[in-house]
């Protein structure tokens, strides 16, 4: 062990470094491209609607309690099967839960919920206000990873008695029932114990009112099952026993019968298509890819006219057919998909047009002076760097291709996932491309997205969440104001319109394309699947795995 | 060994282990980003927690991130002397806990793997070396370089689509059946090792042909030397003269491979492990380097590095059993 054992160490450790972070972003990326027909589903009829047990995808998440959860991944919906939300989604929306209803005073800043009686715990003790009070006060001092509430909005919570509580809030929040169908309600009993809930891994952590309990968790080989709980107070299970198991490839775990639920990509679908065993369904389109501007960084972003020749010259509709092979939707300017229960259909499209694009980089004063095909304007050549994650490289490369013809050059820099986000939030880029999920929730997130106003009322912006640099408009962050505030749903809703139609105008950033890819289950293994009106993924729904009967009846 | 020789020895153990510790801790943080403000999903469709400023905040100050970069260094040493690893941040356990948990998985691949394919590859790279020229020689040596060429990922996505897809001999993924309880020791015996077969074939294949050719050309070269000829001409029989001076000289460059072989093996038990879904530690490194769990990073690379100096020790110590010309 010389000096060369020393070198051979370091060298080792940082070629393992440099090796895993390179790993990190290889995911599969699907090569073959076929055209994909129409979105014809498999099997007719129905097939199995309660099952004793089924397979899914597993893959250690964490241990499903709200503070030990892993924040990425199907971690989130472990939590739901076990612990509930005073409300509930399903596909049209929100639904009563554990609150059988609910009154919301005439200034939006008392919302009071009557709970459901008879409500017990898993271990048997019953149910209260107390609880959800309780939840409320220990989450102001130690922050859940998934299944919590933004606490700087509530002012207090009153217990008024065993079954009614009332929330009384800093300043009205128009999307509170929302965010309340996601707030899981833990056990004052058991948690008022504990002092650093992250490390609370006990079995009593996971004793929620929901209709599993975990009967066995598996840390080292990622898998979990669920058994239904016999005490549960709501809706039959449907499925007795859920197991998560470890899977080296998902699709080939389908096909050997392992797993009973699975996505696939479009390559394949041929294999599943008209045959009755199996039922084929797209998911809807809410998970996308989002185009930036640093119009910080680069001023001559700041004009309208250029992002627009943007929209126009990107050919979101081909990526669609070339990189998702049909299964996805062309991102709408208005940023929510068509999917979207507020989507408004009558805004500008932007359809792909070259001629357009270029009359207006013409209007904006950039012409192509010295003929290299690039345009310029004051000595300063219309060129960007654009960063995406190294998995995205062909969005970059299309990307390219469109801007050439319009006139723009673009350097694609392909980095590292993290790398990426790193930049994002700091602001460290001039154009960037990031993919996330979530585009189906409630539309509040707009405002939070989109509005600087950093004054207004009940401004609980997320953390860098997509935050558009440099971005700034008068219009929307009134239209932003108003719409935090506004109770009626229908009013609401018109302002939303309106707000799509603002940013589709405007060009602050540009969704790319959602994907809608395809599930596939078998019919006679459990036919029930189902996902909530905001959420695409199917097996992280609460109801999916319920009988569809009284609260939870289908709408 | 004298004392002088032995402060030496114990002064650059130190160094060394110095040198690591402050890689360990440095290099991690060096990456860009930090394991609460993901904004981005690594998979298509992937759901990713994207935190608010107040819960980031909260949990940076939590696992003491808000402080110093040189206090936090100094904390790791001060709880690495106790023997305190920290807490791994996307595990919520401590580090000790979870590598505990999958260290294991990756020493049984990795080391059947080793011995597998160190004791294949002395067999057919004496058997080529005697036939040197011949046809079978010939065929051994292209087929297997051949091989050599195939990526450990993509020979174990053949082995699985082969065994068990197509045949159904061996489990699709996992290290033992999800939620087994076991009558006897030897059941567990048996699904452990039916669960790990195709993981150490592949690593074996991979590191196979590397052995067949250093043993092969080794005792060419050696069976040239004067003291085979020598050995020859005493008339002490073929045989004898093949295991007793060619192939034990022509093993000491195969023994100081072998040493290195295990630390590099760790690098190719990452993609294997993806491959099989295989819970070693590789598959949990990557995690924690896709998480910034930077504790959990620090953990792994120690017990990797430490790994490889208890390996290079065993190396030295097996050459001085063969080769008696190195002595103290």
């Amino acid at each position: 062990m010389k000096k060369s054992g020393i070198c051979a160490i370091v060298i080792t450790l940082i070629c393992l470094t440099v090796l895993l972070a390179g790993c990190v972003s290889q995911n599969s990326t699907p090569t073959a491209s076929s055209g994909t027909g129409s979105a014809v589903p498999s099997g007719t009829g129905t097939g199995v609607t309660q099952a004793d047990i089924v397979h899914l995808t597993g893959g250690d998440y964490g241990y499903p309690q709200p503070f030990s959860i892993s924040p990425r991944g199907p971690g989130s919906s472990k939590v739901t099967m076990i612990f509930d939300s005073l409300l509930e989604r399903d596909e049209k929306g929100i639904i009563p839960w554990l609150a059988e209803s609910w009154e919301i005073s005439a200034d939006g800043k008392e919302y009071t919920f009557h709970l459901r009686k008879n409500v017990k715990w898993q271990d048997g003790v019953s149910f209260t206000a107390n609880d959800v009070k309780f939840t409320t006060d220990y989450e102001r001092k130690y922050i859940p990873i998934s299944g919590g509430i933004e606490t700087e909005l509530i002012d207090s919570v009153q217990v008024i008695d065993d079954n009614t509580v009332k929330f009384i809030l800093k300043t009205p929040v128009s999307s509170f029932l929302y965010k309340i169908s996601s707030f899981k309600i833990i056990p004052e009993h058991i948690y008022s114990k504990v002092e650093d809930p992250v490390k609370f891994l006990d079995k009593e952590a996971v004793t929620g009112t929901g209709p599993y309990t975990l009967a066995e968790y598996n840390k080292e080989h990622g898998s979990y099952r669920y058994v239904a709980n016999e005490g549960f107070w709501g809706p039959r299970v449907a499925i007795k026993t859920v197991e998560f198991i470890p899977v080296s490839n998902e699709l080939i775990a389908f096909d050997q019968g392992e797993i009973d639920f699975s996505s696939i990509t479009p390559d394949i679908l041929s294999k599943y298509l008209n045959n009755s065993q199996y039922r084929l369904v797209q998911q809807p389109a809410f998970w996308g890819y989002q185009f930036y501007f640093n119009m910080k960084k680069n001023p001559e972003l700041q004009d309208v006219k250029v992002r627009q020749a943007f929209a126009y010259a990107i050919n979101r509709s081909e990526m669609v057919e070339k990189i998702q092979r049909g299964a996805g939707a062309p991102g709408n300017l208005g940023i929510l998909p068509n999917d979207h229960i507020w989507y408004n259909a009558d805004q500008p499209a932007y359809v792909t047009d070259l001629i357009k694009a270029q009359a207006l980089l013409d209007q904006a004063g950039w012409k192509d002076t010295d003929g290299d095909g690039i345009r310029d304007k004051d000595g300063k050549k219309l060129a960007f760097t654009l960063s995406l994650a190294s998995t995205e490289v062909r969005i970059g490369e299309l990307i390219k291709e469109r801007l050439k013809e319009a006139g723009i050059d673009i350097q694609v820099k392909a980095l590292e996932s993290k790398a990426r986000d790193t930049n994002l939030k700091k602001g460290d880029f001039e154009l960037l491309v990031s993919g996330f999920g979530g585009w189906g929730q409630d539309a509040d997130y707009l405002r939070t997205r989109y509005s600087d106003d950093a004054t207004q009322a009940g401004a609980s912006t997320v953390s860098g969440e997509a935050s558009v640099i440099g971005y700034h408009n008068d219009t929307f962050n009134t239209l932003a104001a108003s719409e935090v505030q506004e109770l009626d749903d229908a009013k609401r809703k018109q302002i939303v319109f309106e707000m799509q139609n603002v940013l589709a105008e405007d060009i602050p950033t540009i969704p790319l394309f959602y994907t809608k890819t395809w599930d596939v289950w078998t019919v006679s293994k459990y036919d029930g699947w189902m996902n909530m009106y905001d959420h695409h993924a199917r097996v992280h729904s609460k109801l999916t795995y319920l009988v569809r009967e009284g609260i939870a009846a289908k709408r | 060994m004298n004392g002088n020789d032995r402060n030496t020895l114990i002064y650059r153990f130190v160094i060394t282990l110095l040198v690591i510790l402050a890689i360990n801790f440095f290099l991690p943080r060096m990456m860009p980003g930090d394991p609460f403000s993901t904004l981005s999903s690594d998979i298509e469709g992937e759901d990713v927690i994207i935190m608010t400023e107040e819960q980031r905040q909260y949990f940076i100050h939590y696992y003491g991130m808000d402080l110093p970069l040189h206090e936090q260094f100094f904390l790791y040493l001060a709880n690495m002397a106790k023997g305190d690893f920290g807490q791994s941040i996307y595990y919520k356990l401590p580090v000790t806990r979870v590598i505990l948990l999958h260290l294991p998985w990756t020493i049984l691949i990795v080391l059947s793997a080793t011995a597998m394919s160190t004791i294949i590859g002395i067999i057919i790279g004496t058997i080529s070396a005697r036939n040197r020229k011949k046809g079978s020689d010939r065929f051994m040596m292209a087929g297997l370089i051949a091989f050599a060429e195939i990526p450990s990922f993509l020979l174990g996505i053949i082995l699985l689509l082969i065994f068990s897809v197509q045949f159904r001999l061996f489990p699709l993924a996992g290290a033992i059946t999800p939620f087994a309880h076991y009558t006897s020791l030897l059941d567990q015996v048996w699904d452990i090792a039916h669960h790990a077969f195709l993981p150490i074939i592949t690593l074996s294949l991979a590191q196979l042909t590397g052995v067949y050719l250093l043993t092969r050309n080794t005792l060419i070269t050696v069976s040239t030397k004067d003291y085979i000829r020598t050995a020859v001409a005493k008339g002490i029989g073929e045989k004898t003269v093949w295991t007793r001076h060619a192939l034990r000289n022509a093993l000491l460059p195969v023994v100081t491979r072998t040493g290195f072989m295990i630390g590099l093996m760790m690098g190719g038990a990452v993609l294997v492990e993806t491959v099989f879904s295989y819970p070693g530690i590789g598959l949990t490194l990557r995690s924690a380097v896709v998480n910034r769990d930077y504790a959990l990073i620090q953990g792994i690379l120690l017990i990797v590095a430490v790994a490889i100096l208890l390996c290079n020790l065993v190396v030295d110590r097996v050459y001085r059993q063969l080769d008696p010309r190195v002595t103290e």
